[in-house]
């Protein structure tokens, strides 16, 4: 762990944007969005909010060609689309969410589009000294801490930063552009870390419940009445799972071209929000209503793939809350399915 | 063998058929692939042995009504293109209001040298295989539905609202800064392209096959709206549907 001054921080930082394709959060109208970077000074450091998609764009694109098929000869060729590029101050919400999904692509049947693009994408992390907004609960999940994901990461301690690396390329990139800095003693290292928990103290604490138990609540309380409570509110209109840096789902498409010589083969994004992603031959859903997707969406986040990959899958940026016009959000749904456990609210089959 | 395509309009502005001939780079492609044997807006030429029928624009005379079944019956394939002819469009608005009064006030005395009857979108008059949705249509879009038909696929476009798209583009809300904006119950497809330039959502593209109408009025009230208001927004594209939906029927 090395430190160095906020002058010194400050001239690093524009020399990667001069050198590399590199992207971060910047303001919009009212909101972030992460775009490129052509100055420092178009980069958000101080009063970051999380950005309206997370950076999530740059690896898992919203629409991706995978296969082209020779329309005659049948013959397949697969598609992989790649460019080195940087991204500048990712937050540790969002670095955690980047870990899951190099665990989630590399799990079982790898995903090679993914894997390629990602060798190729640079993540520099920035820590956060304050919480964002009143939706975060990166704090309860336990997602401000990052362990991997990230390949340099950047920490304010006392007006100057400490520097983590989190991968061979953050060696690289650390001899090249950082070289001359403080190491911390042992002294200061804990110095830094107490400092560091204690300003984690004053983050949001919204989620009332101790989210260790989470899954297995989830599990008992299936049936709990808040799903029906929601699902009678919820438009279905899919913006929790476009903005959620977690959320994986897509669905085919093919496209011909107009020559009719080649079909392309695409992955968009879906989400099990919505209508068709359930959607099966004869016009079945395997889950017709608002309450049964919100029940699917959230026991995933904290039940199915927490058990998993023993991490929570949310990562507790608030986007979701957010974005929701009819404010379905995370902080309520652990506060009340957990708070109905602990006072013995009655499931629905057990009314 | 190219199939054989043609374009037809009723009561419209024509911008769908705009739409396609905006398809510049594209088009020669296009007539490689199909024969356009009818297409008012681009060809003289007029042929009526067509396989593949593009409808735009509403039903609102008697005339038009026969010439739309006539079309039906050589079609093998009816697609309507554009509001007028998949929901009806603002011309539905006529359904609203006293027949009578409606032909005074736009023919005045001369109402008996018309044959004009209530504008109806063509699903309402024939049956319809296919619709491409939009004020106007998305030029894009329409190739895509082509292309499939031609590949022998089924023409498929979103069944989402515009807001899944609308922050795949990473849009800031406009509902959510206080904005009328219809995104949550309109069909997606357009790319969300009037929220993306900041203008509110009117639902040109109909409504989406699965919306919730009742917590969306809920929303509307909460930045202001009362019930006559969200209603005349409604019918603005889709009076007919609105209809539907206050009579119980979708
Ligand atoms: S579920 Fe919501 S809060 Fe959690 S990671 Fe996804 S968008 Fe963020
Ligand atoms: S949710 Fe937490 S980690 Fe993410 S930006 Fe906000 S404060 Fe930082
Ligand atoms: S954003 Fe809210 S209303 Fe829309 S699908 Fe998600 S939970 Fe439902
Ligand atoms: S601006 Fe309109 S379409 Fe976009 S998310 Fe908001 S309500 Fe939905
Ligand atoms: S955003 Fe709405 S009004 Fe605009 S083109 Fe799309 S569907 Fe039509």
């Amino acid at each position: 762990m090395h430190k160095i001054s906020s002058e010194k921080f400050h001239k690093v930082l524009e020399q990667i944007i001069k050198d590399n394709e590199t992207y971060g959060a910047v303001k919009k109208r009212d909101e972030y969005i992460y775009d490129r970077l052509e100055t420092l000074s178009d980069l958000e450091i101080e009063n970051y909010v999380p950005t309206v998609l997370p950076p999530k764009k740059y690896f898992y694109p919203q629409e991706e060609d995978l296969v082209q098929i020779d329309y005659k000869t049948k013959k397949a060729n697969r598609v992989i689309f790649k460019k080195e590029i940087v991204l500048l101050g990712v937050r540790p919400c969002d670095i955690n969410a980047i870990s899951l999904f190099d665990r989630i692509m590399s799990d079982g049947n790898p995903d090679p589009n993914y894997l390629e693009r990602r060798k190729h994408i640079t993540v520099i992390g920035f820590d956060c000294v304050k919480s964002c907004w009143e939706h975060a609960l990166c704090e309860a999940v336990g997602t401000i801490n990052v362990k991997e994901g990230y390949d340099l990461f950047f920490s304010e301690y006392k007006k100057e930063y400490v520097i983590k690396t989190g991968s061979k390329k953050g060696e690289e990139l650390f001899d090249r552009y950082i070289k001359n800095s403080h190491k911390l003693s042992e002294k200061e290292r804990d110095d830094y870390h107490h400092e560091r928990a204690e300003r984690i103290k004053k983050f949001n604490h919204k989620v009332k419940y101790l989210f260790q138990d989470v899954s297995s609540i989830f599990e008992k309380h299936y049936d709990d009445p808040y799903w029906k409570e929601i699902g009678k509110i919820c438009l279905m209109c899919g913006s929790c799972v476009m903005v959620c840096p977690t959320c994986y789902c897509f669905t085919m498409d093919e496209e011909v071209d107009l020559k009719l010589q080649t079909v392309t083969r695409k992955r968009k994004w879906d989400g099990c929000m919505l209508r068709d992603f359930a959607m099966v031959a004869g016009n079945h859903n395997f889950r017709p209503t608002a309450e049964m997707r919100l029940k699917h969406r959230w026991n995933r986040k904290f039940n199915y793939l927490l058990k998993k990959y023993h991490m929570s899958n949310c990562v507790g940026c608030g986007r979701c809350g957010f974005a929701c016009l009819v404010k379905i959000n995370p902080i309520d749904i652990l506060n009340t399915i957990m708070g109905n456990y602990y006072s013995g609210v009655k499931h629905e089959s057990e009314k | 063998m190219k199939p054989k395509v043609a374009f037809f309009d009723f009561a419209s502005c024509e911008g769908c058929q705009l739409a396609v001939l905006d398809l510049e780079e594209e088009l020669l492609d296009l007539v490689n692939i199909v024969e356009i044997v009818n297409f008012r807006e681009a060809i003289s030429e007029k042929g009526e042995d067509y396989e593949i029928a593009f409808i735009e624009g509403s039903i609102s005379s008697e005339h038009q009504i026969e010439r739309i079944k006539k079309i039906r019956k050589q079609a093998k394939l009816l697609i309507t293109i554009g509001a007028c002819a998949c929901t009806g469009n603002m011309q539905y608005l006529s359904n609203f209001f006293d027949f009578e009064e409606v032909k005074e006030y736009v023919y005045g005395d001369k109402a008996k040298y018309f044959d004009p009857v209530q504008s109806k979108p063509i699903d309402q008059i024939v049956n319809v295989d296919f619709q491409i949705p939009g004020c106007p249509i998305d030029k894009y879009e329409f190739l895509k539905v082509v292309k499939q038909v031609i590949a022998g696929g089924l023409p498929r476009i979103p069944n989402y609202p515009v807001c899944s798209e609308c922050k795949m583009q990473g849009n800031e809300c406009l509902l959510k800064k206080g904005i009328l904006c219809l995104g949550p119950v309109t069909r997606a497809g357009c790319g969300a392209i009037c929220c993306k330039n900041f203008k509110y959502c009117f639902g040109c593209r109909g409504l989406a096959p699965e919306f919730n109408i009742e917590s969306f009025k809920d929303v509307l009230r909460s930045i202001g709206y009362k019930e006559k208001g969200i209603m005349a927004q409604f019918k603005i594209v889709n009076g007919k549907d609105i209809q539907l939906l206050q009579s119980g029927g979708k």
